[in-house]
């Protein structure tokens, strides 16, 4: 049998034990059986093989299983759901955050940049590692938007990891205990 | 997040009434014994590994993130459990065609087995993770996706896995029905 063929025969195996072959393929099948003997014989084998395992269900363990288990249990799971220190770190830090963004907005919006537009930047170094001259120029507050920006995002992610999401977690425990 | 009613009892218990564990416990410890069995094929050690996945179970219970079943959540917990008891415990013997042997004693009483002790001898001969796959299958509890779940495989290879160990499960058995057959 070519390597298609055996493929496709395998397909439709799986097909026909899990009940799922429709009429062309399971008179290809039977037809497959008639001609070659090897076919036959392993369409029972896996038949032999699927009846066995669909009766072999559920075993039973032991009736004090319960007990047991509930007598190894520690009083109460390992981690609380508020962590009181963890809140009140990420909560410094979130402060942090928006207290730095606070600052460089007053800067900006007090035009506190205004007389600095361009900055040069020139590589560091450059005489000593043998690199060409080169610099280029760039406007001061395109440099603190994205730093602005970085920190808006930080700060809200650490809004919700540290308050939002412990506190409705916290709320949807204690309404489910009420 | 999944819809799952047993999320409400996990609550509960995250809320400190730990009793209410004892009704998942009753809920899924045949369940869990079976997968647990099936990969150890010993009853004592089967009933302790599952005994175990319940207990680790509830101790990472806060972590639990509820993006799947509780049930999924847990066999698959049993099923990495049973997994490291074998490696602990359970030396597998390999014959000479690779594949692992029939133990002596169960060789000399192979003619007075029935159909279901056949099955399980071949069973024994398929490695870890096809013999999961199908028992896992056949308990016709869980979806090609919850398996792929609990064994941490994708969907195709648990597919894949189902086919091979159910060809390589009847060669399996033709073999010990001829070497039955040798032994008369």
């Amino acid at each position: 049998m070519k390597k298609k063929d055996t493929s496709a025969l395998h397909d439709a195996l799986d097909r026909y034990l899990d009940g799922m072959q429709n009429e062309a393929e399971k008179a290809w099948l039977e037809d497959l059986q008639a001609q070659d003997a090897a076919v036959k014989q392993r369409v029972e084998d896996l038949d032999t093989i699927h009846q066995m395992l669909q009766a072999e269900g559920v075993m039973r363990p032991s009736p004090q299983f319960t007990q047991h288990v509930m007598a190894a249990l520690e009083p109460v799971p390992q981690v609380s759901l508020l962590p009181v220190r963890r809140v009140w770190r990420s909560a410094a830090l979130l402060t942090g955050v928006l207290a730095v963004t606070g600052i460089i907005i007053t800067w900006l919006s007090s035009d506190m940049f205004a007389g600095v537009t361009v900055q040069q930047i020139v590589v560091p170094y450059a005489d000593q590692w043998g690199l060409p001259h080169w610099s280029f120029a760039v406007k001061e507050k395109w440099l603190l938007y994205p730093v602005i920006a970085i920190n808006m995002v930080l700060g809200w992610i650490l809004l919700d990891r540290a308050i939002l999401k412990p506190l409705f977690q916290h709320r949807r425990v204690h309404q489910a205990w009420r | 997040m999944i819809t799952d009613p047993d999320h409400v009892l996990l609550d509960r218990i995250l809320a400190g009434d730990q009793q209410v564990y004892a009704v998942l416990v009753d809920k899924y410890q045949a369940y869990a014994y079976t997968i647990a069995w099936k990969v150890l094929q010993r009853s004592a050690e089967a009933e302790e590994a599952a005994q175990d996945s319940f207990v680790k179970a509830y101790r990472h219970l806060a972590s639990f993130n509820r993006q799947s079943k509780f049930s999924t959540w847990l066999y698959r917990i049993v099923f990495n459990t049973a997994l490291g008891y074998r490696r602990k415990n359970q030396p597998t013997y390999y014959s000479m065609d690779g594949h692992p042997a029939v133990p002596a004693a169960a060789e000399g009483t192979l003619e007075k087995m029935d159909k279901h002790k056949y099955v399980t001898l071949a069973m024994e001969r398929l490695n870890e993770a096809d013999r999961t796959a199908l028992t896992l299958f056949y308990l016709q509890e869980f979806s090609l996706e919850e398996i792929a779940v609990i064994t941490d495989l994708p969907a195709n290879t648990i597919k894949v896995r189902i086919h091979r160990a159910r060809l390589r499960l009847a060669e399996e058995l033709r073999t010990l029905l001829k070497q039955e057959a040798l032994t008369l």
